[in-house]
């Protein structure tokens, strides 16, 4: 990425729904938007079906977006808004089925998606969160919204918010070297 | 990952978590591409353009729907052969005298008590001016006992007279069962327009003149209750200029006709409107939201008064007027509120099932044109406009829809005599 403003041009072609502006954009920012939602979402369709829609947004009406702003932001806004409209609906799934766990499906056999490592175990410690603590971690920690912010989204407590975080951050750990996280609790 | 990782505090471990995220490399995929183009060009196929281009189509539509109305109304299939001579033509004026007191004048030689005379606009029977005014006409009905009724072998005779002979009940072999429609052109002279006149016995002619008017109940449209199955493609919006994608209603309706033309109409109709807007949506408390996407499923039960101003053999047209209770079957909203900074905008998604309804809530206007198909069934066209009195869903809007139905209707009892 060059620029973290839209070329002028290719706002403009988004403007007149120029399909070759609307490719570059697409190809641009593809891997950017769908590293979000797949930390979001359950299943690589999940994630390319948000990212999706959230092109859509600003294909079916760029002027939403202001030029002069940095397009990262706002696209991650977008895409992290959808990401949890999706996920409070898997939370009444969840809630409506009896609380049966979604399994993340991180064995995918479509192309591309997971393909860098680093990026691919991280996907799958935040998946192996519960719901509610990976929704928090995901906003605070890597997207960057403070727990104001993320108490209005998810329609729970400022205190809630930053205490699941504490226990995403927790349960990271735990994950990431368990011999480790059993000591300090025996020294506890 | 390194054990040094678990050691770190939580802004270490932030950072380097971070910083894997945004490390993330994911080729692209042409396949994914590919979807994203389907999903774009349907957004930009008909059902996608915008509301102006929409009511376009849709005002074309209803202007040649119209016009084919107006066509087929105006067509002359109603005053073309015999038999449907005496169904179609407007009676002015029908005036009895005593023919005793023309017998007594020598002008009868027949002892007939009464005759009736019926004045028919020229035009009616479908000839011109010229023809009317220099020719001697005369028509003859010629018809054996209950023959009329059937109109199986009714017969018209038009003759002409070039000699300018005045024309005379005597001239015209007549019997009990033989109706003479005559025109004179001293009779035509004394009146402004042009008329055909109608000489028979009275007895004979009171009895046919019953069957005519029987003959004429029998002939005019549709029974008193009839069923339809109607669709149409349904636009709404919050505001008129707002009308967007297009939704549909289907369902079945019932009419039971109270008087000749005035009908009461309900049903039950399926209705899927989607629909979005800039403003209009209102939360109970709290922030606002700057625009809403909407989708309802709603079941909508009309109640309608349908009065038929004009109406033909065939064909009819209706204004139609009354009030539709809607259940909210579910309700689907994606609201945008802006955020703090310039591009901080967010959305909510919201989904109500089963919650709102609105009993007798919505006023329904709409006009319709009729034309029969067969004894029983008939195809009907009627444009609707509906507006709530009050706002719909849960968050109170001002739904308006408007559309085109078009339906087939069921007469149980076929052409029934009113």
């Amino acid at each position: 990425m060059k620029s973290e403003f839209l070329e002028k041009k290719i706002w403009q072609g988004l403007v007149e729904k120029n399909r070759k502006d609307q490719e570059v954009l697409y190809r641009i920012y593809y891997s950017y938007g769908m590293s979000i939602c797949l930390r979001y979402t359950t299943t690589r369709d999940e994630a390319k079906e948000i990212l999706h829609d959230g092109f859509m947004v600003l294909f079916s009406d760029p002027k939403k977006f202001d030029p002069k702003q940095p397009f990262k932001p706002w696209f991650r806004k977008v895409l992290v808004n959808k990401c949890i409209n999706s996920f409070k609906k898997h939370l009444r799934n969840i809630s409506e089925e009896g609380g049966v766990e979604l399994i993340p499906d991180l064995r995918d056999d479509k192309p591309n998606a997971l393909e860098n490592l680093q990026f691919e175990e991280l996907v799958r410690l935040i998946h192996s969160l519960p719901p509610a603590y990976r929704a928090v971690f995901n906003l605070y920690v890597l997207d960057g919204f403070s727990h104001e912010e993320i108490a209005k989204m998810l329609g729970i407590s400022i205190g809630t918010s930053k205490s699941n975080l504490s226990r995403a951050r927790e349960k990271l750990r735990e994950m990431l070297n368990p011999k480790i996280h059993e000591r300090k609790t025996l020294r506890q | 990952m390194s054990e040094k990782l678990s050691d770190n505090r939580d802004e270490e471990l932030d950072r380097i978590l971070r910083e894997v995220s945004d490390s993330a490399d994911i080729p692209f995929s042409e396949e994914d591409w590919g979807e994203m183009k389907s999903r774009l060009d349907l957004d930009s196929s008909p059902a996608g353009l915008g509301w102006f281009a929409t009511g376009i189509a849709w005002l074309g539509s209803m202007g040649i729907a119209i016009s084919i109305a107006l066509l087929i109304w105006n067509s002359p299939e109603e005053i073309k052969g015999n038999t449907e001579i005496s169904s179609t033509y407007e009676i002015e004026s029908i005036e009895s005298k005593n023919l005793n007191q023309e017998s007594q004048n020598g002008e009868n030689s027949e002892p007939i008590s009464d005759s009736i005379k019926v004045s028919i606009p020229q035009q009616s029977l479908g000839f011109s001016d010229n023809t009317i005014t220099s020719e001697k006409m005369e028509v003859i009905f010629s018809e054996k006992e209950n023959e009329f009724e059937r109109n199986a072998d009714t017969k018209i005779v038009i003759s002409e007279n070039k000699e300018g002979t005045q024309a005379n009940s005597d001239e015209i072999p007549k019997s009990q069962n033989e109706l003479v429609f005559s025109s004179k052109e001293s009779d035509l002279k004394e009146v402004e327009e042009p008329i055909v006149m109608v000489e028979a016995k009275s007895d004979a002619v009171e009895e046919d003149f019953d069957q005519v008017k029987n003959k004429d109940k029998k002939e005019r449209f549709g029974g008193k209750f009839n069923l339809s199955f109607q669709l149409a493609p349904d636009l709404s919006g919050v505001k008129l200029d707002q009308f967007g994608k297009a939704g549909n209603m289907i369902g079945i309706g019932a009419e039971y006709f109270v008087r000749s033309r005035l009908s009461i109409s309900s049903g039950v109709f399926y209705s899927y409107k989607p629909y979005s807007a800039n403003e209009g949506y209102m939360i109970g408390y709290g922030k606002q939201p700057n625009s809403v996407f909407g989708e309802c499923d709603i079941l909508d039960i009309p109640i309608n008064l349908r009065i038929y101003p004009l109406e033909g053999k065939v064909q009819r047209a209706f204004v139609g007027l009354g009030l539709s209770s809607y259940l909210m079957l579910s309700e689907y909203y994606e609201l945008e509120y802006s955020g703090y900074g310039a591009n901080d905008s967010y959305t909510q998604e919201l989904e109500v099932k089963g919650k709102n309804n609105h009993f007798f809530g919505v006023a329904n206007f709409s006009v319709g044109y009729e034309r029969k198909l067969g004894k029983t069934l008939s195809i009907q066209v009627e444009p609707y406009f509906k507006v709530p009195l009050n706002g719909v869903g849960e968050g109170d809007i001002s739904l308006k829809s408007t559309g085109l139905f078009v339906g087939l209707k069921y007469y149980p009892s076929g052409i029934n005599i009113r």
